[in-house]
């Protein structure tokens, strides 16, 4: 944008191109459900709950966004947990690399390995490190509107998530709205996660219960067809389920504690 | 010796009376409903005291006899917290199975109550969150009245009061508070620009800084003149 100002009583006027970040809206949405496929394998039958889990966060998804293969290929709720996207090779890493960067996608739910500065784990070809989301020419007026990096330390530097959604910190909606910008929302985690026992071979499962019920809560709708609750009343579910989430029996499940987040906190998952 | 007359006189108007008397205490029935259990909302003006205002919010709040104890809790609020512009009656209610949960819907309100309490309540059009009708917020410049964030934050903690809401005043005890309330900039009908505040948010948390009670109040004319948002979750 292109300002000129003549103050008053001067016939002089300064004048400056100014780059205003975050005013162009994407036409539509596209989402992404992905899993570093076999990060965290111990059987067969514990990467089919994982799987299963995923196709959850995929059906919640779908809810406000049009989901979508690496491929470019689309996904509908017909779909089994077979087909929910997977990171495993060099070949599907690069496309997921080559999808972020060229702003193919909008919303992004990932579970797999993380880091503060990258997502996958091994060496570099299989990994999505922080440097391609700040040299992303997209990315940089385009932000991404929902981030979810379900992998450990993704929220410890909250500059990692403001390389995908623009806000190093918490924003409310009336701040967006004073300022004309987009509802972008980011999260992650604080500290490593343990998913599941290695010895026992059993999935942690107080871990994938918080994201549950976070997306639970999240996908509710009301008798107007609207989503009711916020970002921050779905963590806040999650943490505190009350005996109303995905276990009964669960009052207060501690594994949402290191959970953090930025962008619009009171903005709804479809607006 | 009365005449006949007199006594055909003497009937109509005793019918009359007896008549008038049942007219008044017909009348006087509804009006008994209308007073909140422990008085009205401080801070928040009535219907009736914020002039100006459409006629919607002008309206009395009459609230029909319904014994479903979802619709009562809805109806609870709603005498305790003066909702704005909220029309009682009930056009659909859903039960949700594992974990039970109830949607309540009226024309201008959503409610959702789990675990036996109304933890949210929310105005379909009239408060800042616009996905229902994005154009509501061309009203927005009517709302020229002033208010305070500590009277915003008083209004809420005595919302809970009138509720008897003892889990979720223990809940907040000892944490922060906290009012947010953004001036806009905005055009009036009549193409003036003018600044306004059209809302007030409340945010209530425990010691942890979880917010437990988040409340967001429209502002009128005049003052503020109603809840449009609550979410209490202790």
């Amino acid at each position: 944008m292109h300002v000129t100002v003549t103050p008053p009583g001067r016939s002089t006027s300064a004048s400056a191109t100014v780059k205003k970040k975050f005013r162009k809206p994407y036409t539509s949405r596209s989402g992404l459900t992905v899993q570093q496929y076999n990060a965290f394998t111990i059987s067969y039958l514990v990467q089919e709950e994982i799987d299963d889990l995923m196709l959850t966060y995929f059906l919640a998804g779908l809810q406000v966004t049009p989901q979508y293969a690496l491929d470019g290929s689309s996904l509908d709720w017909s779909i089994d947990r077979t087909r929910i996207p997977k990171v495993q090779d060099y070949q599907s890493w690069a496309n997921f690399r080559y999808d972020i960067y060229s702003g193919i996608f909008s919303d992004l739910h990932y579970f797999g390995h993380g880091a503060k500065d990258h997502l996958g784990s091994g060496p570099r070809n299989t990994q999505l490190e922080m440097w391609l989301l700040d040299r992303s020419r997209y990315l940089a007026t385009n932000h991404m509107r929902y981030v979810a990096l379900d992998g450990c330390n993704t929220a410890q530097k909250t500059t990692f998530l403001s390389g995908w959604v623009g806000f190093e910190k918490k924003v409310s909606r009336s701040t967006m709205q004073n300022k004309g910008w987009i509802p972008r929302f980011g999260w992650g985690w604080t500290d490593e996660k343990g998913v599941a026992f290695v010895y026992q071979g059993v999935l942690l499962w107080a871990h994938f219960n918080f994201v549950t019920d976070y997306y639970k809560r999240l996908t509710r709708r009301d008798l107007s067809g609207n989503l009711v609750y916020t970002y921050e009343q779905a963590i806040d579910f999650g943490k505190h389920p009350n005996g109303q989430g995905i276990d009964p029996n669960v009052t207060n499940n501690s594994q949402g504690n290191s959970i953090d987040y930025v962008g619009c906190y009171n903005c709804y998952f479809d607006e | 010796m009365k005449s006949p007359q007199f006594f055909r006189v003497s009937v109509i108007l005793c019918c009359f009376a007896v008549g008038m008397t049942l007219l008044v205490l017909l009348w006087q029935q509804p009006q008994k409903r209308e007073q909140p259990p422990h008085g009205r909302p401080t801070g928040v003006l009535t219907n009736e005291e914020a002039a100006g205002q459409s006629t919607a919010e002008t309206r009395k709040l009459q609230l029909p006899d319904d014994p479903r104890p979802e619709v009562q809790l809805l109806y609870r609020m709603a005498v305790a917290a003066n909702l704005y512009n909220f029309n009682p009656e009930i056009l659909g209610i859903r039960t949700n199975t594992k974990p039970k949960t109830i949607d309540v819907g009226t024309p201008t309100h959503g409610a959702c109550i789990a675990g036996g309490r109304l933890e949210r309540l929310y105005s379909y059009y009239d408060g800042s969150d616009t996905r229902r009708k994005p154009e509501a917020a061309n009203d927005w410049y009517q709302s020229t009245g002033k208010w305070s964030e500590q009277a915003a934050i008083i209004e809420t903690l005595e919302i809970l009061r009138r509720l008897n809401d003892t889990e979720a005043l223990d809940a907040i005890s000892g944490g922060g508070q906290k009012c947010e309330a953004h001036s806009l900039r905005v055009t009036a009908r009549d193409g003036k620009q003018v600044e306004v505040t059209p809302f007030y948010r409340v945010e209530l948390s425990n010691v942890n800084g979880r917010n437990v009670v988040q409340a967001e109040f429209r502002i009128g004319t005049n003052g503020p003149v109603g809840l449009t948002d609550w979410y209490c979750w202790p």
